[in-house]
């Protein structure tokens, strides 16, 4: 078995994680680290500014990307209520992948949610739609909550490929089946500010909601 | 049973502290954190074996009602598979259309008498796209033996306490059965078309449904589990026991029954007696023409096969036990 020393990736010290953690600060430098399993890798962070001071920050990944389609496939949908029976389908038009729209970067959840698992995925799905312009970003501090990171880059990877799909879809009336060839590019986190509005947290620049029993640890 | 040699710190040499199952260490002096390399990115971990070689030995002989004579006891270490995941995919599909045949009460102005109409309605049709999200593990042996079939043991083996696995260390406590190299890429088609069957499952009677999954937080375990293999002998013959290393329990018990060597000769001595006495009965003059050894010769040679029978019985027989017991031993 190979035993690797974990060693900060910024000022070379040993690091101290504990068990089942994915992003950690250095206790010399301050500066975060990724845990990917074998090493501790570099990490690039900023904090979103917003109006006023937020309650909470939650951890999003931003992955950058270039995204080809490879394949096409579409599956145009029966029509239930046809009452004549004769032209029981629609007609298909056919899908160029040129008129799909594929985003190049998304943000995608890096916390977990405790009891509405699918609600990172439609926050993730719900944010990346508006990610169009570039937002105010400052260097994040050292008293950032790491403990909320729950997925690593590898797992934000997989969860962009099935959004590329979902969103795909979205605009389609057909169903679409879709398979990409994906160049990763920058990854950061992005501490997204929150304030606290009654029985939900809300994201303090896109209105957002995310439910407040859904993030008590 | 002899403990293993805990984790040394590559730092200090201090030993090293690890929760079951983690992907990390901590040294006690140092307060290093130390990642356990995964090896074909699987964390390989054991199950340590509760077990004593005297123990396994008689919970054998317990499988037995006869008096049992043990010959050998081994640990070996079964690996098992143990895939853990969260599942996230797309799902497109349309709801199955249903046609329904509803009756409809008409009101008419003859009598109290209520007639009925029959529409028949479509239900169903909806375009579904959506993504869904579960969390699953998978299981598997990684060896194919049917002495494990009725065994519990990729069940049970990712419950226990696991502690991480050195090869040259834990080789020394007993034998590791490892899973042969195709098992990996094929165990991983298996485990994800398990997943995929998870995650679709509800979507079956669905049309023109395309699907997409991404396995996150992925934790590929390859455990060790102990088992002791006991051979011996009761009066029956050979007899062999696998019991559980971690509960105990007899997993797989097979009475072998005497082995019998019968030699070539004692046949071939049969069949020729039994041609001669054919042939004297049916062509007797013939026979008779070649004097009078041809007579004797079948008396002969019964009277040689009837030794030769008690002979092969009584030191034979027992000549090849021995042998036997003695490449058992080996
Ligand atoms: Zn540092
Ligand atoms: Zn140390």
């Amino acid at each position: 078995m190979k035993l690797t020393p974990l060693k900060c990736p910024h000022c070379g010290a040993k690091l101290k994680i504990a068990g089942n953690t994915v992003l950690a600060a250095c206790q010399y430098c301050g500066n975060a680290a990724e845990f990917t399993g074998e090493s501790a890798i570099k990490l690039d962070q900023a904090i979103i500014k917003s109006e006023g001071p937020p309650n909470i920050l939650l951890p999003f990944w931003r992955i950058s990307y270039k995204a080809k389609i490879s394949s096409l496939a579409a599956h145009a949908p029966q029509n239930p209520f046809q009452q004549d029976g004769t032209e029981a389908f629609y007609r298909r038009k056919d899908v160029k992948p040129e008129d799909l729209e594929i985003p190049s970067r998304m943000l995608v959840a890096a916390f977990r949610v405790n009891n509405f698992i699918n609600y990172t995925a439609d926050l993730s799905q719900a944010l990346s739609l508006k990610l169009d312009r570039d937002l105010p970003e400052k260097d994040a501090d050292k008293s950032m909550d790491y403990g909320r990171c729950y997925y690593g880059h590898l797992d934000a990877q997989g969860m962009v490929e099935v959004l590329l799909r979902v969103l795909a879809n979205k605009k389609s009336r057909d169903i679409l089946d879709l398979d990409f060839d994906i160049k990763w590019r920058e990854r950061k986190i992005l501490w997204w500010p929150f304030k606290q509005d009654g029985d939900c947290w809300r994201d303090m620049i896109y209105e957002q909601r995310l439910l407040q029993s859904a993030l008590e640890k | 049973m002899a403990k293993i040699t805990a984790l040394l710190c590559p730092v200090c040499g201090s030993g090293l502290v690890t929760e079951s199952g983690s992907t990390l260490a901590q040294c006690r002096s140092c307060q290093a954190s130390v990642a356990l390399g995964s090896q074909m990115g699987f964390y390989r971990y054991y199950v340590e074996s509760g077990i004593k070689r005297n123990g396994a030995i008689s919970l054998a002989g317990q499988a037995t009602e006869l008096s049992f004579e043990p010959i050998a006891a081994q640990l070996m270490f079964i690996p098992a598979w143990h895939v853990e995941a969260e599942i996230f995919g797309f799902i497109g599909g349309q709801r199955p259309i249903v046609e329904k045949i509803i009756k409809v009460s008409i009101d008419e102005y003859h009598g109290n008498k209520i007639n009925e109409k029959e529409i028949k309605e479509k239900s169903g049709g909806e375009v579904v796209k959506k993504s869904l999200w579960i969390k699953k593990d998978y299981r598997m042996l990684g060896i194919k033996w049917n002495e494990l079939g009725g065994s519990d043991i990729k069940d049970t083996a990712p419950e226990m306490e696991l502690m991480p696995e050195d090869a040259a260390e834990l080789s020394k406590l007993g034998l590791m059965l490892e899973p042969d190299a195709a098992a990996e890429p094929e165990m991983m088609a298996e485990a994800t078309k398990y997943f995929k069957g998870q995650l679709l499952y509800p979507y079956g009677s669905y049309q023109g449904l395309t699907s997409r999954i991404s396995l996150l937080k992925q934790n590929r375990r390859l455990i060790y589990y102990p088992v002791w293999r006991v051979l011996g002998f009761t009066k029956k013959g050979r007899f062999k026991c696998l019991v559980d290393g971690v509960n105990g329990t007899q997993i797989y018990v097979k009475q072998y029954s005497q082995a019998k060597i019968v030699p070539p000769t004692k046949h071939l001595i049969a069949t020729l007696a039994i041609a001669l006495a054919l042939g004297m009965m049916l062509s007797p003059h013939q026979v008779f023409v070649q004097g009078w050894l041809s007579f004797v010769a079948p008396f002969f040679l019964l009277g040689f096969l009837a030794g030769g029978t008690v002979l092969n019985r009584l030191i034979l027989d027992r000549l090849a036990e021995k042998a036997a017991r003695f490449i058992w031993k080996v």
